[in-house]
């Protein structure tokens, strides 16, 4: 059952997500074919706009998706065809799994034709040179940790977008402006407790502290002495990584707290419209 | 023990309070019309049965227990609007109820759409709303349940396809299944009607068998609703049987 009600969802929203990330992949192609050494305006301007355009429908996707998704949420559960979903011979959790799962891999889709795109553009024999990079390992480690970040971020929101509709519909009106004030209010408090966490972790994290205070340069490296002097040596390596985990880790215990709390939500029973 | 129990329920929506202490009993293998005027909990009633709406107080039984996935798996439940997918095509909804309900009859379904010449790659979206109406009641009736739960099959469609949706309901239920109708066209429906059911203002006016009011009444059903609610406008009257004169 639960692999019916994820495949059901996923075919709503990849309806039309699938349109972006055809059109991602093109440009993405495109900006490729086309970056060459040349004199001529118009193979640079659509060099420039295909590469633009790549980076702009995937940032499309990533909202037209997220937007999907809390649609196809209140629709299923309040909409008409929530007189469809609710007489389903299938659980609340269950019900609630499959939603929470389908928006997992709508980000996960999403971010990953994205980097699929960043590297048909970008990815070359002499890349690491061509940006600068040195340590690859550092390098793969900050990325991978970021791209982990950006993912368990866009799932908080979707979360919360779901947490703001069960709330949003408990009320008899005006559910749709609940709703988003909702949603809206619990990811700012869930912004908030990020960063309060992540303070609280620098007073006992020296590298954590410097990075927030934003002492060290984009490598995490520390050129200012106690006094504040600007320091010709290098006497302490921040990791950014380190931070990108943390923060990393607090999103994923948000994301289990908004699960919970919405399978009660969801299991105390709904009243559709 | 009876199919489908409401015990001391009530629904209230803030201050309006639209099922006012139901207690009520369906058995099984009949056919059941829950009969009232537009506004008088009908759906209400209807909706806490099938888990749309939660109870203010009271609960809901189906065979001795509360509504849950099992109750879900022997109710088969046609609501008043359209709940599919209207992107979808015909031949995917009935994929659909193929996937999630285990007692739905497919080669039935087939078989009732075939009559109604209806081409399987047709998008639901496509359809007028009588026929949309009839897809729905075809996928419902071709389930094996246990319960079937008909909010206003009859509503918005012309005599022709009302006719139809009787038959329907008639050949295509499951022996020793119970049907639950809810409308306010009594005269169309009550020639299949074993029981009957009267409510008005949340609160269940009469449950009594069909044969028995016509008989005690020497009137049709649509007659002794029409008497009744044309004077309990906001208080209610108790039906009083016709006088035997010998002359």
């Amino acid at each position: 059952m639960l692999k019916s009600l994820i495949k059901y969802d996923l075919k709503y929203i990849y309806k039309q997500l699938i349109i972006f990330y055809i059109i991602i992949f093109c440009c993405a192609i495109i900006a490729r074919l086309t970056n060459f050494e040349t004199t001529s305006f118009w193979w640079k301007f659509l060099h420039e706009f295909a590469q633009g355009a790549a980076f702009g429908f995937s940032f499309g996707a990533l909202v037209n998706g997220s937007i999907r998704t809390w649609v196809r949420f209140r629709q299923s559960l309040y909409g008409d065809e929530s007189y469809l979903t609710h007489t389903l011979p299938v659980s609340k959790r269950t019900l609630w799994a499959s939603k929470f799962l389908t928006s997992i891999i709508i980000v996960a889709t999403t971010l990953l034709s994205f980097i699929l795109a960043l590297a048909i553009m970008f990815w070359s024999d002499d890349f690491y040179r061509h940006i600068g990079v040195t340590d690859i390992a550092a390098f793969w480690k900050i990325a991978i940790i970021l791209i982990l970040a950006i993912f368990l971020q866009v799932v908080f929101i979707l979360q919360v977008g779901f947490t703001g509709i069960l709330l949003g519909h408990r009320a008899n009106n005006r559910r749709h402006l609940l709703s988003v004030l909702s949603g809206f209010g619990i990811y700012l408090l869930g912004g908030m407790i990020i960063i309060a966490c992540t303070f609280i972790w620098g007073h006992f994290n020296h590298s954590v502290d410097l990075l927030l205070r934003g002492k060290t340069n984009e490598y995490g490296e520390i050129y200012f002495d106690k006094q504040g002097a600007p320091h010709s040596d290098v006497t302490f390596q921040a990791d950014p990584s380190e931070l990108l985990s943390g923060i990393s880790l607090f999103y994923v215990i948000l994301i289990g707290a908004t699960y919970v709390a919405n399978d009660k939500l969801l299991k105390k029973g709904v009243n559709v419209d | 023990m009876q199919l489908l129990e409401y015990k001391n329920v009530t629904k209230k929506y803030g201050d309006k309070t639209v099922l006012h202490d139901i207690n009520l009993k369906i058995p099984a293998g009949k056919i059941v019309g829950l009969l009232g005027k537009n506004g008088t909990g009908k759906s209400t009633l209807i909706k806490l049965a099938n888990d749309l709406i939660t109870p203010t107080s009271g609960s809901v039984l189906f065979e001795g227990q509360t509504i849950s996935v099992k109750s879900k798996h022997d109710i088969a439940y046609l609501p008043e609007r359209t709940y599919l997918d209207k992107t979808m095509t015909i031949d995917q909804a009935l994929n659909y109820f193929t996937e999630f309900y285990d007692n739905f009859d497919r080669d039935k379904a087939e078989r009732l759409l075939a009559d109604l010449d209806l081409a399987l790659d047709m998008h639901i979206a496509q359809m007028s709303k009588g026929m949309q109406e009839k897809l729905q009641l075809i996928l419902v009736m071709s389930r094996h349940a246990k319960l079937y739960i008909l909010d206003e099959p009859l509503g918005g469609v012309d005599p022709a396809t009302r006719d139809y949706i009787l038959d329907t309901i008639l050949n295509n239920f499951d022996t020793g299944a119970s049907v639950l109708i809810s409308t306010h066209l009594i005269a169309d429906i009550e020639r299949i009607l074993d029981e009957v059911i009267f409510i008005n203002h949340g609160e269940i006016i009469l449950q009594n068998n069909a044969d028995h009011l016509r008989t005690k009444y020497h009137s049709s059903i649509d007659e002794i609703f029409r008497n009744k609610f044309k004077t309990t406008s906001h208080t209610r009257t108790p039906i009083r049987p016709a006088h035997h004169h010998n002359h």
